[in-house]
């Protein structure tokens, strides 16, 4: 019995031993055996109470022998770490270099990492149990999550059980401040119920609550945000219980919001100010707005809600789809085209999630790309410098040191270094975190500032990026040829090395290709977005947008306005033609509208939903947009008191007429189809990128200004040339016109137009830097390569030199090496733009991403490059004298 | 000043202050686990309380056994075991007190 379980407790011993670092293992188990004989010969004579038994004392030599392990580790990695700290201590030039090198490939992808931090992964801190918010919109088949209209609020208010509360909530830029110094200032107008649905507290004051939110235009009070209080208002501390003006309408502070918050929305304009949604008809000035509050067509509201205790955004979104099919039913007499979408969490809506996804990703590969040459860059130095130090590792090496134990401690060295650059790019990514939001092409509401994931992301980068550039030139190091080393304290630097090297300036070089291609093609897209017309004249056409109904006038005094701006405007000098417009191109805005054409059975659904522009004779004439058929709307048609007209583009006339012609045709705008709601067809105009360059042009229809009503209108004048800059004369013309009226946004077209492809600026900036970055990081390891390759070959050119050979044509050779090597780069770098080209293609306008004319100029740029920086090794190589070479070794 | 020693290794330094010097027999003295003897007699010697000594060859090859390991105190054990005991004794009613010489 005792033999059986003394055997078994020997086999302990023996796993356990294994554990123990190899130089403690003898006395570790010499020690065991001992207790454990002691412990035989005390049963033996007596059965000692006080004893364990074999088994269990054996038991006990497991956490003894991990805390062995435990304790060698840590001693060792110390020591590794004290040793590679020293050695990196006496090479400053060199250590300097690799950290300013890993701190710039670290530093862009932290960079990147802590917007994608800000803008995907961290949600508002202000927003209380923040897991049960969520989002409520309408989930269209085509990605975009939509806003609703007010009566679905009103309905999921006062029937939804699966939510505690709702709120919705829309965007509004309005003026601060007494008239002649105002500031522009974002509002949000959302329902009382708004602060309760995020759990929020004040910082100061109170939040609006449902009592602020009962009778239109009854509740002139406002929550102003942390950073509209320190940034317009000064940070006053007694500010809660002041007065604001708001458009010029007195609203009393309430209270200030924690400090951070903007709003719900990542994308968009963080808000200065929280009004309530009944003083919407108030603020905006625009009573056709309020009065539609309760149409369940316009769609102008975000909701979020709060769920009720224990319910899945799934079970929300069964209960309110319910209710919203059976709504749509009611309103409609038909069900919705798309279902109701429940998201859980605020920020990024699905269809602004996929678009930041994209860029993101573009952005997060381009900086990789300049890590990994980064990385390339520092693989080389220390491939050169284990040739350097094969002495020393030799000598290690023969003092016992096994090859593991050299690795290791090589390995240290490279992460020692990485996490020092890693350190260096968290502290400039503080800096790079401010001047991002400048450099982006849209407005967000969070702040990129690195937090702990960003600080955890660049150790985690550093770590990986020191053991992937340092683990091959450790293996390399750690194998010298001992007895040679020891000798001549050169050797192990083998041809294999060489190869090794040239194989990683050809990885860098192409890399660097890749970058700088694809620079190019995004480039060249925004040269030729410069030359792009979008199917109306936009070099010569400046504009001023204003509304009227911010400055209170009624539909007569407004459309008196319009009439009279047209007319003093086509009178500048200057100016070839002048009409006014709802709209705003490119990013403006537009307003979009259902029409109700006749019944056609194999329509999916009864109405269309079109963009409506309303507009002031001598519109289409400004822009030079082509009529094809019908005549142009013109003071003859367009009076208030005649039958309604309408012109169309030609994709609008398609959708409501399929091949049909159009002339004459009426199209209603309410769903009884009534004659005095529908317009004549009176015209049709050919089709137009308003939008953006980069999507096709949508359906139009145009009416005029006097037959209707809009509060918001852009004046477009059109010069005889580009050299005319008329927004000076147009914001003059309206002054006169109507003093009271501020202008809102004003500028030539051309410049709208550049500015829409902000998209493609950015990453082209972007890539533009990083592939500079990158081809300088390929250019010194081409250097580093040639001077290696020239050092090495010393004796052979001494000889050739000897023999007669002119000093260029050594030269040439050395050049041609480095051409070889940019070539294998310029090849590979080729076939990986091509592969990649795919995934940059949506943002090229006029390019394809394989165009071979800008493939070749890289090409060559980057061969051009490849010989400038051999030139300097290899002149010098050439610059020995053939004796002084001959005498080496 | 020196960091309070816990419990089990107060009973430990004790026990080898009492000539209970290697490891079973510390086991006996404290009824502490096994594991938790021997990690902290590592300890306390990478602390500099403790060292150890080998039992010579001679010695255990007579008596037909491996050589064992003896533990004993140093200097520094000893004032910090004295400090232990006087911190611990504030907490011991008087008729409790057992003074180690």
């Amino acid at each position: 019995m005792i033999s059986n379980e003394s055997r078994f407790a020997s086999r302990i011993l023996h796993f356990a031993s294994l554990l123990v670092p190899s130089g403690d293992r003898r006395g570790w188990r010499e020690e065991w055996d001992a207790e454990l004989h002691y412990l035989h010969q005390a049963r033996r004579e007596s059965a000692d109470a006080g004893m364990p038994s074999p088994v269990r004392l054996a038991l006990g030599a497991l956490p003894h022998s991990l805390w062995e392990r435990k304790e060698w580790t840590v001693a060792v990695l110390l020591q590794d770490v004290r040793f590679a700290a020293r050695v990196l201590r006496h090479n400053v030039t060199f250590t300097a270099m690799a950290v300013i090198t890993l701190a710039l490939g670290i530093g862009a992808n932290t960079t990147i990492f802590s917007m994608t931090n800000a803008m995907l992964l961290r949600s508002p801190d202000a927003i209380g149990d923040a897991a049960r918010v969520v989002q409520i919109g309408r989930d269209r088949p085509d990605q975009n999550f939509d806003s609703l209209a007010y009566p679905y609020y009103r309905l999921f208010r006062d029937n939804s059980t699966s939510l505690e509360a709702v709120s919705a909530w829309t965007s509004r830029n309005v003026f601060a401040g007494e008239t002649g110094e105002m500031t522009r200032v974002n509002a949000h107008l959302v329902t009382g119920e708004y602060f309760e649905v995020l759990g929020m507290q004040p910082i100061d004051g109170r939040l609006l609550s449902s009592a602020d939110d009962q009778v239109p235009g009854g509740h002139p009070v406002v929550v102003v945000s942390y950073s509209a209080w320190q940034r317009v208002l000064g940070g006053d501390p007694s500010v809660v219980g002041s007065e604001i003006k708001l458009n010029n309408y007195p609203y009393t502070v309430a209270g200030i919001a924690p400090e951070g918050f903007g709003g719900t929305n990542v994308i968009g304009n963080p808000a200065d100010v929280w009004v309530p949604m009944m003083m919407s008809g108030v603020l905006l000035g625009d009573r056709y707005q309020f009065a539609s509050i309760d149409d369940p067509g316009m769609s102008w509201l975000w909701l979020v809600g709060r769920l009720a205790e224990d319910v899945s955004p799934a079970a929300a979104r069964d209960e309110l789809d319910a209710l919203y099919q059976q709504q749509m039913l009611e309103t409609w007499g038909e069900a919705a085209q798309s279902p109701l979408g429940v998201i859980a969490g605020v920020g990024l809506r699905p269809d602004e999630r996929q678009a930041i996804q994209t860029i993101l990703a573009i952005l997060s590969a381009i900086v990789g790309i300049v890590l990994a040459v980064a990385c390339a860059n520092l693989a080389n130095l220390l491939l050169a410098r284990g040739v350097s130090r094969s002495r020393e590792i030799g000598v290690r090496v023969a003092l016992g040191a096994g090859r593991v134990r050299v690795v290791r401690q090589l390995l240290t060295e490279s992460v020692l270094l990485a996490l020092g650059g890693g350190l260096v790019a968290v502290v400039v990514t503080f800096w790079t975190a401010r001047l991002l939001p400048a450099l982006l092409p849209i407005t967000t509401t969070v702040s990129f500032r690195p937090d702990l994931r960003v600080l955890f992301f660049a150790t985690c980068v550093s770590t990986v990026a020191g053991i992937v550039f340092g683990v091959v030139p450790a293996i390399r190091a750690s194998r010298p040829d001992i007895v040679d080393t020891l000798k001549t304290g050169t050797a192990g630097a083998g041809t294999g090395g060489g190869w090794l090297r040239s194989g990683l300036v050809v990885g860098q070089l192409a890399l660097s290709f890749v970058l700088l291609a694809s620079t190019a093609f995004l480039v060249r897209s925004l040269w030729a977005a410069q030359g792009a017309e979008p199917g109306f004249a936009t070099r010569t056409v400046s504009t001023v947008t204003f509304s009227t109904g911010l400055a209170g006038l009624d539909d007569q005094e407004a459309a008196q306005l319009y009439n009279r701006l047209a007319r003093d405007v086509a009178a500048l000098p200057g100016v070839e033609s002048a009409g006014l417009g709802s709209n705003l191109p490119f990013g403006g805005w537009s307003r979009r509208s259902v029409m109700w054409p006749e019944p056609r059975p194999e329509a999916p659904r009864p109405f269309i939903e079109l963009d409506w522009t309303m507009v002031t004779p001598g519109f289409h004439e400004t822009l030079q947009l082509p009529l094809l058929a019908g005549e142009p709307i013109s003071a003859l048609n367009s009076a208030a008191d005649m039958p309604r007209v309408m012109l169309l583009s030609q994709s609008a006339a398609e959708l409501l007429f399929d091949d049909a012609d159009p002339l004459g045709r009426l199209v209603p705008t309410t769903e009884d189809r009534a004659p005095e709601s529908s317009y004549r067809v009176i015209g049709v105009v050919a089709d137009a990128q308003m939008r953006s360059l980069q999507q096709a042009p949508r359906p139009n229809v145009y009416t005029p200004v006097s037959q209707d009503r809009a509060s918001f209108m852009t004046i477009y004048a059109r010069a005889a040339n580009e050299s005319i800059d008329l927004a000076g004369p147009l914001r003059e013309a309206l002054a006169t016109a109507a003093p009271e009226i501020g202008v809102l946004i004003q500028g030539s077209l051309h410049q709208r137009m550049a500015e829409s492809l902000g998209q493609t600026t950015l990453v082209a900036r972007l890539a533009g830097i990083f592939g500079v970055l990158a081809a300088m990081l390929a250019a010194s390891g081409l250097y580093g390569v040639m001077a290696f390759i020239a050092s090495s070959r010393r004796r052979e050119v001494g000889v050739r030199m000897a023999l007669g050979a002119e000093r260029g044509s050594v030269l040439r050779m050395f050049v041609r090496q480095a051409v070889i090597l940019a070539t294998l780069g310029v090849a590979l770098g080729t076939a990986l733009t091509l592969a990649l080209g795919g995934t940059i293609s949506n943002l090229l306008y006029g390019v394809a991403p394989g165009d071979p004319v800008t493939l070749l100029a890289i090409a060559l740029a980057v061969i051009a490059l490849a010989v400038i920086a051999a030139f300097t090794p290899a002149y010098r190589a050439t610059r020995v004298a053939p004796v002084a070479a001959l005498r080496q070794d | 000043m020196a960091r309070r020693l816990g419990y089990a290794t107060a009973a430990i330094l004790r026990a080898i202050a009492q000539e209970r010097n290697y490891g079973l027999d510390i086991i006996a003295a404290t009824g502490l686990p096994t594991g938790t003897v021997y990690v902290t007699l590592g300890r306390l010697q990478k602390r500099g309380f403790v060292s150890t000594i080998w039992e010579d060859d001679a010695t255990a090859e007579a008596d037909g056994r491996p050589r064992r390991r003896y533990y004993a105190l140093t200097r520094a054990g000893h004032d910090a075991l004295e400090q232990t005991l006087a911190a611990f004794d504030a907490l011991t009613l008087p008729d409790q007190v057992e003074r180690r010489g």
